[in-house]
């Protein structure tokens, strides 16, 4: 998932070593997590602003986003936590996969800004997850009961579905990845046709221009001086 | 001792009341204000849309819950322009709608009570899930859930979001690779094309430059 990701600078492997020690950590710790994913678009000079609310802290907000379609397939996002200080800036950023932890209780903003295009709409495709830490261990007496079996069994079914569900995320990480490059794939591709189609014209256009001034340039030469020698 | 009790309580009733009544993710809707959302959708798959609207009191400095708020939603299929759902809700509740054609479709979300003028502010938690929600409802009514069925269910959830994602991308990755084929194509149809105008070109000018010079008597 790391080594896929197509992002220059030292910025990006710190950020992919936090994301894997998030998700090796919470292979330990049992887990509930609220995602949201969402798919919009900022319109030119636009800037769309999404919350979400951490009600304890130590919370795990878990950030993705990936700009679908538009322009040079950029944006600016700016996220911030309830006493409005910056927690990540980027400018001009094609995707990015953040973990922050949540110390503060309150609103948390993640905004998109397109302010660098001029008419082109940016499509942009994220996800934001508030993770419920819980611990291993802390099933209530009644599910504990109604978990028929023994305990044994449980805790080692409770322990793969666990990692079932961190596999699945990663593999839907990864579909996400591709299908974010396969629409720029898609959109060079109409842009090539549409290079060839217009390069071709201008050709032909300038072929036939030359072609004249030649010609013309012929003439003035014998018409002009009719008497001396070319 | 007292005092900081009260004041703790009073911070903690603060607190709460400007707390969303459901945590996820929102946003906020100015006046008339419409946000609209983007989904790829396979052909008649269902779409379950869970929301709470709170609208912003001046007189309680707070969001509150008012029942006279009223909130749209369309749905639009992105490159026909067709309008395949249109509804007027309660300012909570979910709304369902069945995609007819496989697709990008628009999903916009906006208040239907503000004028053009007016400002108010409303608060609106959403949460958007590809799949009908009503099977999630009958299971739970048949009893309560142990964790570990819930935690299956959703994993069996993910296992279909990934499917569905696997399937769009398919049908996208035939279509892209149509287009190669036919810029391909397109490559050597454009060069004959110019070859062509060459040639013609060509001819016309030595023609014309032959009349030329035979009109001058220098051939």
């Amino acid at each position: 998932m790391t080594r896929a990701r197509n992002m220059p600078s030292l910025a990006t492997t710190l950020l992919a070593v936090i994301t894997t020690t998030f998700f090796s950590w919470s292979l330990l710790v049992s887990s509930t997590a609220e995602a949201t994913a969402l798919t919009y678009n900022v319109g030119a000079h636009e800037r769309a602003c999404f919350y979400a609310w951490a009600d304890i802290p130590k919370k795990k907000l878990a950030f993705y986003f990936a700009v679908q379609s538009g322009g040079s397939f950029d944006i600016d996002v700016d996220v911030r936590d309830p006493k409005q200080k910056q927690m990540l800036s980027l400018e001009k950023e094609r995707q990015g996969d953040f973990v922050f932890t949540a110390n503060e209780i309150g609103e948390y903003s993640f905004c998109f800004s397109n302010d660098m295009s001029t008419f082109a709409e940016k499509v942009v495709d994220f996800e934001i997850t508030i993770e419920n830490e819980k611990r291993a261990s802390s099933l209530t007496p009644e599910e504990k009961e109604k978990s028929k079996g023994p305990q044994a069994q449980t805790d080692a079914m409770d322990e793969s579905l666990f990692r079932l569900s961190g596999e699945l995320a990663r593999i839907d990480r990864m579909q996400k990845h591709f299908r974010t490059r396969e629409n720029r794939n898609f959109s060079t591709v109409i842009s090539t046709e549409s290079r060839i189609f217009w390069f071709s014209l201008v050709e032909s256009v300038l072929i036939v221009a030359m072609a004249m001034v030649q010609v013309y340039v012929v003439r003035t030469f014998f018409s002009g001086s009719r008497r001396t020698h070319v | 001792m007292a005092i900081n009790v009260t004041r703790w309580s009073i911070c903690l009733l603060v607190l709460l009341s400007i707390l969303p009544s459901v945590f996820g993710l929102y946003f906020y809707l100015e006046g008339s204000e419409q946000k609209c959302f983007t989904e790829e959708l396979p052909k008649e798959t269902m779409v379950t849309g869970e929301y709470t609207a709170e609208e912003w009191s001046e007189e309680h400095n707070k969001f509150i819950h008012n029942k006279e708020v009223g909130i749209e939603v369309i749905v639009d299929e992105l490159p026909s322009g067709n309008r395949i759902h249109s509804q007027k809700l309660s300012p909570k509740g979910q709304f369902k709608f069945t995609s007819a054609e496989s697709g990008q479709h628009a999903i916009c979300i906006f208040t239907s009570t503000a004028g053009w003028f007016s400002s108010t502010k409303i608060r609106l938690n959403l949460d958007l899930a590809i799949r009908d929600i009503m099977d999630d409802a009958t299971e739970a009514s048949e009893g309560t859930l142990s964790e570990l069925a819930q935690r299956v269910r959703d994993l069996n959830h993910k296992v279909g979001d990934i499917r569905r994602e696997q399937s769009y991308l398919r049908d996208h990755e035939r279509e892209f690779r149509d287009k190669s084929e036919a810029t391909n194509g397109h490559t050597v149809t454009w060069t004959i094309v110019q070859l062509v105008v060459l040639a013609i070109t060509c001819a016309w000018q030595m023609r014309h430059l032959r009349g030329f010079f035979e009109a001058r008597k220098m051939i």
